[in-house]
């Protein structure tokens, strides 16, 4: 299940993370917020060794919101190495979500033997 | 506000439609009154469901002086005359109109709430062609930076702060109340007064017309009624070239929400919107019977 995300454990589980880190900000009552999770919680299963995803409310952890710069939900935004990589805003399916992350580098096939 | 009744219907209907009031859940919400909406009530209705059809106004048919290609028609008729026959059949058949605009939708667990207080297990959406967004400098630039088009999604971000919203109308109104418990100032103006939205990598004000300027954190878009778009911005289901996505069914990507008619693009015609509005309601009446065979 993704974390939950606040500023209490950004640092240690965005920032210093060993892998490629999908975070989803969402809002209570965003329907397509709603629609995204099960997307993201199968790319989680399937992607598991390759791509960490957490969850962060930006009505509740409003200063990560702002700090960045998110306006709109849900917003998904890739971390690298601590440093954001990419972004989109709003719901895309399944296929799309992974086309983005094999493009990113986070092909199955990167997991370590 | 209740349909008003013709006079030309039978008293006793008419008598007993002023008193009755509409009931808080139905089988199936229709957003929209015109032909498409109204041909899947009639499905559905016949099926011995109920349908509540929401009908803010005649829609595109408005305007139709004569029409002269739609099947059983002997002589041209007007498209509001049509209408009016459309909806005395569906109210007939049992169907309860109210004529009253539609400013929210949400989606929990299967079921729908409309404007927040009728609930449903399935939707049509059925509100006709789209309207394009306003065209005012700046708006697409700010898109996801600021510029929203769904106040229940993204009014957390402007917690405490200044917002905009563009419309004059009950959507408008509907979002601006929204955002009146989250936001620390809410500005309401007409696309027409506005000149451009500005800002840097976010939206930070708008300039109107008249030369003045107004800071501003984010911009609301509500302009007329809510559309079909607004609706696919709020649940999440797939738009393309300002049509919604569906099946050859008019299912959409979400369980029970069907569109139909001239919002899903391609032929703008009272026979195509028929004929979707019939297909959808014949779905909706499979799948109700579906759900009560699987839960025998």
């Amino acid at each position: 299940m993704a974390v939950k995300i606040t500023s209490e454990n950004f640092e240690t589980e965005i920032i210093e993370s060993e892998l490629l880190v999908l975070a989803d900000f969402y809002t209570d009552g965003c329907v397509p917020c709603k629609r995204l999770s099960p997307i993201l919680s199968e790319i989680e299963t399937e992607y598991d060794g390759v791509l960490k995803i957490v969850k962060i409310n930006a009505g509740v952890s409003d200063e990560l919101a702002e700090k960045y710069d998110i306006f709109a939900a849900p917003t998904v935004v890739f971390f690298r190495d601590g440093k954001e990589i990419d972004r989109f805003t709003g719901l895309k399916n399944k296929t799309e979500i992974i086309e983005k992350i094999v493009e990113l580098g986070g092909s199955p096939n990167s997991i370590e033997e | 506000m209740i349909l008003e009744i013709s006079k030309n219907l039978p008293k006793t209907f008419a008598q007993k439609m002023e008193t009755k009031m509409p009931n808080k859940s139905y089988d199936t919400i229709i957003i929209g009154g015109g032909p498409a909406g109204i041909s899947a009530s009639l499905y559905i209705a016949r099926a011995g469901k109920s349908v509540l059809l929401f009908a803010k106004d005649n829609g595109a048919l408005e305007k139709a002086e004569k029409v002269d290609n739609f099947f059983g028609q002997s002589e041209p008729i007007s498209g509001n005359a049509l209408i009016k026959k459309g909806r005395e059949h569906a109210v007939r058949l049992g169907v309860f109109i109210l004529e009253t605009e539609v400013v929210a939708i949400s989606e929990e667990d299967n079921v729908f709430t409309v404007n927040g207080s009728y609930t449903a297990k399935s939707v049509v959406i059925a509100t006709g062609k789209s309207r394009s967004k306003p065209n005012i400098k700046g708006l697409s630039e700010f898109e996801g930076k600021g510029v929203s088009f769904c106040a229940i999604c993204d009014g957390a971000f402007f917690k405490n702060k200044t917002v905009i919203v563009i419309g004059e109308g009950e959507y408008a109104k509907s979002e601006a109340k929204y955002l009146s418990a989250i936001s620390a100032k809410i500005i309401t103006l007409s696309s027409k007064e506005i000149a451009e939205i500005y800002g840097d990598k976010r939206v930070r004000g708008i300039k109107l017309k008249d030369g003045s300027d107004i800071t501003a954190d984010g911009i609301f878009i509500a302009e007329g009624s809510a559309s079909a778009l607004n609706f696919a911005d709020k649940l999440g289901i797939e738009t393309k070239d300002g049509n919604i996505v569906t099946d050859k069914n008019g299912r959409t990507g979400i369980d029970g929400l069907y569109a139909c008619g001239d919002c899903t693009g391609g032929l703008l015609q009272i026979a195509k919107a028929v004929g979707e509005g019939a297909v959808v309601g014949e779905l909706i009446v499979d799948s109700v019977k579906l759900k009560v065979n699987v839960s025998a």
